[in-house]
């Protein structure tokens, strides 16, 4: 299932995959993957990411009813 | 923050001395064959021989088991009939002895003919001495009985069987005869020498750690970095590696044991399974963007790829002007260079699909974005 919160999230900083992978300390690849869904991340992999993004893990990863 | 462990380097190292051992063991046995096919022209003249012998060395390489494979008829005679040879057709008979290369004798037998004998041996390195003599009377045949044959038995007793045999000899005449002598088998390296070798590669393997270890302290090399997906995907890449190693050498097993010929070198199939297991990992973290760590040059990597799958071509086709590469209809053991560099320009491939297959994915990502804006 493809994380669009997480794509939006990203765009709305005006970050690419490559500068949200840098930031976090993974490929571009796994943030790739995170997007569309081929990978779940760990609970630490998701913190960061919404610390970058100055979000919480509900608004990034939670999924809508 | 994580502290290193060290049993994962001390594991690793048990695993590279596993790996040596077993290479050595499996290095220290190895095929040895001689084969000599002659034939010889023998005149009687009143009874005596020309010439009254023959000799003929050969080598062994290496200390083991041998079958030793021995057969004479007169020429233009097969298998089937030799029944019809009969002494009184022939103006002598054939005495081989075959001595050690310190002159202590192996074997001897004295016949008309001998279709096939074979014999299985433990023979030392070295030169091995054979003498074929021609016996045209009964004297001669008691000479070398009583030197090789008869051991504690009288020679008289011993030679009274033969002694009819020698009475229907021709006096005069020439004969062809066709000498077949063959050794195969296994030798293995001494113990001395395993041992030595054991230790000069665990002494080897032993200074190369250190080294890392000291260049890794000094920051001169950094330990490659994965991420966690990265993690996964390369735990998976060995899982694949692994079951086909398993599975390649469960298949090898049962061709082996059904006894089908080889057309390649007995430690190549051997090798041939860490090929496929190394390629296996390696294509699928590659295909899987999981085989460059986050710190690493892929470019670099590359340029180190492409050198040594050249090298690895350029040896190969230096073998096979030579004409190393296939030996008695055989692969030898330098076809593994071959392999290396196909390995090397496969991953290549490889590489270059993945790329095309990102670039399509990219594009596909950024006209989703453009129509989403």
């Amino acid at each position: 299932m493809k994380n669009l919160k997480l794509k939006s999230a990203r765009a709305a900083l005006d970050l690419s995959q490559q500068d949200l992978a840098d930031k976090v300390g993974v490929s571009r690849q796994t943030i790739n993957a995170i997007e569309k869904g081929d990978y779940n991340p760990t609970i630490n992999l998701c913190r960061s990411i919404c610390k970058v993004l100055g979000k919480t893990l509900d608004e990034i990863f939670w999924e809508d009813e | 923050m994580k502290k290193k462990s060290i049993v994962v380097p001390f594991l690793l190292f048990a695993i590279l001395l596993l790996g040596v051992s077993v290479w050595i063991l499996i290095r220290s046995v190895n095929a040895d064959t001689w084969k000599g096919n002659w034939t010889q022209t023998v005149t009687v003249e009143n009874g005596v021989a020309t010439p009254e012998k023959i000799e003929q060395n050969f080598d062994v390489n290496m200390s083991g088991k041998y079958d030793i494979t021995l057969s004479w008829l007169p020429a233009g005679k097969n298998n089937q009939e030799v029944l019809e040879i009969l002494s009184k057709n022939l103006g002598f008979i054939t005495a081989v002895v075959i001595f050690d290369g310190r002159g202590v004798e192996i074997y001897a037998r004295a016949s008309e003919s001998v279709v096939k004998e074979t014999m299985t041996m433990e023979l030392e390195k070295g030169t091995y001495h054979a003498q074929y003599y021609y016996l045209t009377d009964i004297e001669q045949y008691k000479d070398f009985a009583g030197k090789y044959l008869c051991g504690t038995y009288e020679v008289e007793d011993w030679a009274d069987g033969m002694r009819s045999t020698f009475e229907s000899l021709q006096k005069n005449g020439t004969w062809d005869m066709t000498y077949k002598m063959e050794l195969s088998g296994f030798g293995s390296y001494t113990a001395g020498y395993a041992t030595g070798a054991i230790l000069g590669i665990l002494i080897g393997a032993c200074l190369i750690v250190l080294f890392l270890v000291l260049i890794t302290k000094s920051h001169a090399l950094e330990s490659p970095k994965y991420d966690e997906r990265q993690e996964l995907e390369r735990g998976r890449g060995f899982r694949y590696a692994f079951f086909t190693i398993l599975i390649y050498y469960c298949l090898l097993f049962i061709f082996l044991s059904a006894g089908l010929t080889l057309y390649v070198d007995f430690n190549l199939l051997f090798s041939l399974g860490l090929f496929l297991g190394t390629f296996v990992h390696v294509a699928y973290c590659i295909w899987h963007e999981a085989y460059f760590a986050l710190n690493q040059k892929t470019s670099t990597v590359m340029i180190l790829f492409l050198l040594v799958g050249l090298a690895n071509l350029l040896v190969t086709i230096t073998h096979f002007i030579s004409g190393d590469l296939i030996q008695d209809g055989r692969f030898t053991p330098v076809i593994l260079n071959a392999l290396c560099a196909l390995m090397f320009f496969s991953v290549f491939v490889i590489m270059y699909l993945k790329k095309r297959s990102n670039d399509r994915i990219n594009e596909e990502i950024e006209a989703a974005d453009e129509e989403e804006e």
